[in-house]
């Protein structure tokens, strides 16, 4: 028995690959992410836009939230293009990086600002109710609304940092029961409304403009822009745009949506649109239409705290409403940083992915296997962006239009080139197409896109604080792009961009039981970085509630060198972890990418398929050996092994265009 | 509106194989029947070879044995086709089995012969496996088959692992041999 040496083709150590991006999500929480930045707008928008339209504004607000629903259309059409997409990715492939660079430059400034508008006016709220409550009290002090807002921002940023390193699946449940509870909000709100509206009456908002003092910018002086009344209009709908911001967001976790993704991004899109509008349009119409206009201007930076003030009813009820409501727009506002900081992150690694950030952003917390250095970049700025806005709601809303509506231009605008430079069939379309000959003229699109190009052109004449800062800030970020570029072009990175992943080392394959923990386990055998076809298939038909899936890379090693040392992944392998990940996140299901060494295939698929208690096996065929051959090799060192298995395994060999040889091993 | 909502379960695709063109006969997923190697082997289908070096010459030896037992005509059709086979993946495991094997048209059923070699010979192929066992079997060339064939190939290398094989070239007869793998089958 001590006589021979058995050769080095079975399988001792195992390497278990991690990443934060195998985690998905529904598209419930998917929709939570966004509404914590688009539904939120609620409780700053309304006062915002009353300063400098006046009272009409519900009206343009009511036609923003309308637009929404086209901008969410367009968003859908480009997610099913690019499962990691998002603005950058999208306006890229149409009209190239220089102009994708720009559009993300002023994405960016869109996040960064995101954060801290959505903190401050929560600081803004709850220093209102702590005002209104000291009294009650008997507590002779008041706080000063703005050092508060900035103090109260900075914390609810730092919280959210420390939320995001952990990683998106903890924040996201949390969007979702912030969400939760803003719908009890509103529905107890606006029931409370009507019962004030139906013992007062009511009257609608009126439809004329009265632009606040600063509203027209540079055209405050131009007497023919006063005239035209299409002009004021756009001004008006340029001052409620903000009721839109978030919707990038969606496209940065379209990645972590479950299967099936098309049709769950499409409900969460009608998620989106619901709740958004109904919560946005009708909390203003009842601010302008409940409020009396004189203690209105007391609360516009804190309005739907006027509005529950204003109630029918004793005062301690209303105050308990105050309460309420400013507790959970505390609580969706801060949320809002927490998307500010996902979609910020999400938009930066699609640039890293296509080499424009250095490689150093990319790395992963040793822990949590997030992006951290990503998430710290983006929270310091949110951080100075608090600090020196002193914590103005006002001028930091003029600000943020400026990347909010920029890179919707851009993305409609490369929607609409894509149209033409890829004709490609889509998963869906933006509706309203035109088919002329063989040309398809996009009707819907350019509807879309003539609205926002209007919008757009006229907040840079009429919102001064916004360009200024804007444009500076938008060309800091794509000159720091493009020197990042630059470098990382001179130190010749040629190669493909490889998912950051963490290796967790078992000594023993016989740990990797643990692995996985649902009653069927798919073992999937992937060799080939370009042949994905095996995963592919797996995963189209795979359960993800009741399957785990295991795919399995089997690194070859000649018997010298083997000791079963794993080591570190090579370049071959990095790019095929990466696919791995792609074709993953391209379904919504999770897999386990496993890598072992052996000198067999062979006796690794089946150690390993023992070992993880397989109920199925899946391959891709041998084009020079035949798929018969394999399996035959696969039956010897199953037996082999010597290990009894409970049940039958069944084992799928595939060839593109179908299965090629499908039986069971028993 | 809210069945919409609700979370739907993946719809499982349709089977592939009604869409999908498949280049050869897929194989029926059919429990096979069982296999007993005690069955299919006799005292005159095990050979002891205690002197042999050489992997060809071997599988040579013990396929014209299984012809002529077997009453097979033109043994070098068949030595041919198992020569075939091993150019493709090797047949040889760790544990000190080699199975060398074709699937030949004609026959009805499966024929086996078991060559023990207590010296070891090298596998020409992978220099670090010691070929101890050699399992050679002939089986029908017909898909209904295949399943069968394979469970083979599994229960050979469940059975054959290093300790019996060790038990098997202590062993000075054919029947004793065979006695061997009949006790270990029934255990």
């Amino acid at each position: 028995m001590g006589q021979r040496k058995r050769s080095a083709t079975r399988v001792n150590e195992v390497v278990v690959l991690t990443t934060a991006m195998l985690t998905f999500i529904s598209f419930w929480r998917a929709g939570a992410i966004v509404l914590c930045d688009m539904a939120s707008t609620a409780w700053y928008i309304g006062g915002i836009a009353e300063k400098a339209i006046g009272q009409s504004a519900p009206w343009f607000i009511l036609a923003v939230m309308t637009f929404s629903g086209c901008m969410l259309a367009a968003y859908i059409e480009a997610a099913s293009m690019f499962v990691r997409g998002g603005v950058y990715k999208v306006v890229r492939a149409a009209m190239g990086g220089t102009v994708a660079k720009v559009s993300v430059s002023a994405l960016m400034f869109d996040y960064v600002l995101t954060g801290p508008i959505s903190s401050v006016a929560a600081g803004q709220y709850l220093a209102g109710l702590i005002n209104h409550l000291f009294p009650v009290f008997r507590i002779g002090w008041q706080v000063d609304p703005h050092a508060f807002a900035v103090i109260f921002a900075s914390a609810a940023t730092l919280y959210f940092w420390r939320e995001n390193i952990i990683g998106i699946e903890e924040s996201s449940a949390k969007s979702l029961g912030i969400i939760r509870l803003t719908g009890v909000m509103a529905l107890i709100l606006f029931a409370w409304c009507g019962y004030t509206l139906s013992v007062r009456g009511f009257q609608w908002p009126p439809f004329s403009l009265k632009f606040g003092s600063h509203a027209l910018g540079w055209l405050e002086h131009v007497d023919w822009a006063h005239s035209i009344g299409a002009v004021g209009v756009m001004v008006g709908l340029g001052h409620a745009f903000l009721g839109m911001s978030g919707l990038e967001s969606l496209a940065q976790v379209y990645r972590e949506m479950e299967a099936p993704k098309l049709k769950n991004l499409k409900r969460a899109a009608l998620f989106i649109f619901v709740f958004a509008f109904t919560l946005t349009t009708l909390s203003t119409f009842f601010a302008v239409t409940i409020i009396p206009d004189a203690m209105r201007q007391e609360y516009l930076d804190n309005l739907l705290g006027g509005l529950a003030m204003a109630q029918e009813g004793p005062r301690w009820a209303l105050l308990a409403l105050h309460s309420f409501v400013v507790i959970v727009g505390v609580m969706i506002l801060s949320g809002a940083v927490n998307t500010s900081i996902v979609g910020a992150n999400g938009v930066m690694n699609r640039l890293a992915e296509d080499g424009i950030l250095a490689d150093w952003f990319r790395w992963l917390h040793p822990r949590f296997g997030t992006t951290h250095r990503m998430i710290n970049l983006v929270v310091a700025l949110q951080i100075l962006t608090i600090v020196l806005c002193r914590g103005d709601v006002y001028l930091l809303g003029e600000a943020y239009a400026f990347g909010v509506i920029w890179s919707f231009v851009f993305k409609i605008t490369a929607l609409m080139v894509l149209r033409f430079k890829d004709r490609s069939p889509r998963e869906w379309m933006v509706p309203l197409n035109v088919r002329i000959g063989s040309v398809e003229l996009p009707i819907g699109l350019s509807m879309i896109f003539l609205v926002l190009v209007a919008a757009a052109v006229t907040n840079l004449a009429t919102k001064k604080i916004a360009t200024i800062s804007g444009v500076i800030f938008t060309a800091a970020f794509y000159l720091v792009f493009h020197v990042s570029e630059k470098i990382n072009e001179r130190r010749k990175r040629v190669e493909e961009v490889r998912e950051k992943l963490n290796l967790r080392y078992k000594e023993d394959i016989t740990d990797v039981a643990a692995e996985a923990k649902k009653p069927g386990r798919v073992l999937v055998a992937i060799r080939d970085p370009k042949n994905m076809y095996p995963l592919y298939q797996a995963l189209e038909t795979v359960d993800a509630d009741k399957e785990d899936v295991v795919v399995l890379h089997s690194r070859r090693a000649h018997a010298l060198q083997m000791g079963g040392d794993v080591g570190s992944l090579g370049p071959e392998e990095e790019l095929l972890f990466t696919n791995v990940i792609a074709v993953a996140e391209k379904y919504g299901k999770p897999v386990i990418p496993m890598m072992v060494v052996s000198n067999d295939p062979a006796y690794a698929i089946a150690q390993a398929a023992q070992n993880v208690g397989a109920t199925e096996v899946v391959m891709g065929a041998s084009s020079k050996l035949g798929a018969e051959v394999q399996i035959e090799r696969l039956a010897m060192t199953w037996g082999a092994i010597g290990q009894r298995v409970a049940h039958p395994v069944k084992v799928r060999i595939l060839k593109l265009g179908g299965v090629k040889l499908e039986c069971e091993l028993i | 509106m809210v069945d919409w909502f609700k979370k739907s379960k993946d719809k499982k695709a349709p089977p592939a194989e009604k869409s999908a063109k498949t280049v050869e006969p897929r194989v029926s997923t059919a429990t096979a029947k069982s296999v007993a190697i005690g069955k299919i082997l006799s005292p005159d289908l095990v050979l002891l070879l205690p002197g042999e070096k050489d992997k060809g010459k071997v599988v040579e030896l013990l396929v014209t044995r299984l012809c002529t037992v077997k009453n097979f005509k033109d043994s070098s059709a068949f030595l041919k086709k198992v020569m075939e086979r091993e150019q493709g993946i090797s047949t040889t495991l760790d544990t000190g089995l080699s199975l060398p094997h074709a699937r030949i048209d004609g026959i009805t059923d499966i024929a086996a012969i078991l060559g023990v070699l207590p010296q070891g010979i090298q596998d020409p192929v992978q220099p670090d496996m010691t070929i101890r066992a050699m399992f050679l079997f002939f089986s029908p060339n017909i898909p209904s088959a295949f399943s069968h064939h394979l469970h083979l190939l599994r229960h050979v290398s469940a059975v054959f692992q290093p300790d019996f094989i060790d038990q098997l070239t202590s062993a000075s007869h054919p029947a004793e041999v065979l006695e061997l793998i009949r006790r270990k089958e029934a255990s």
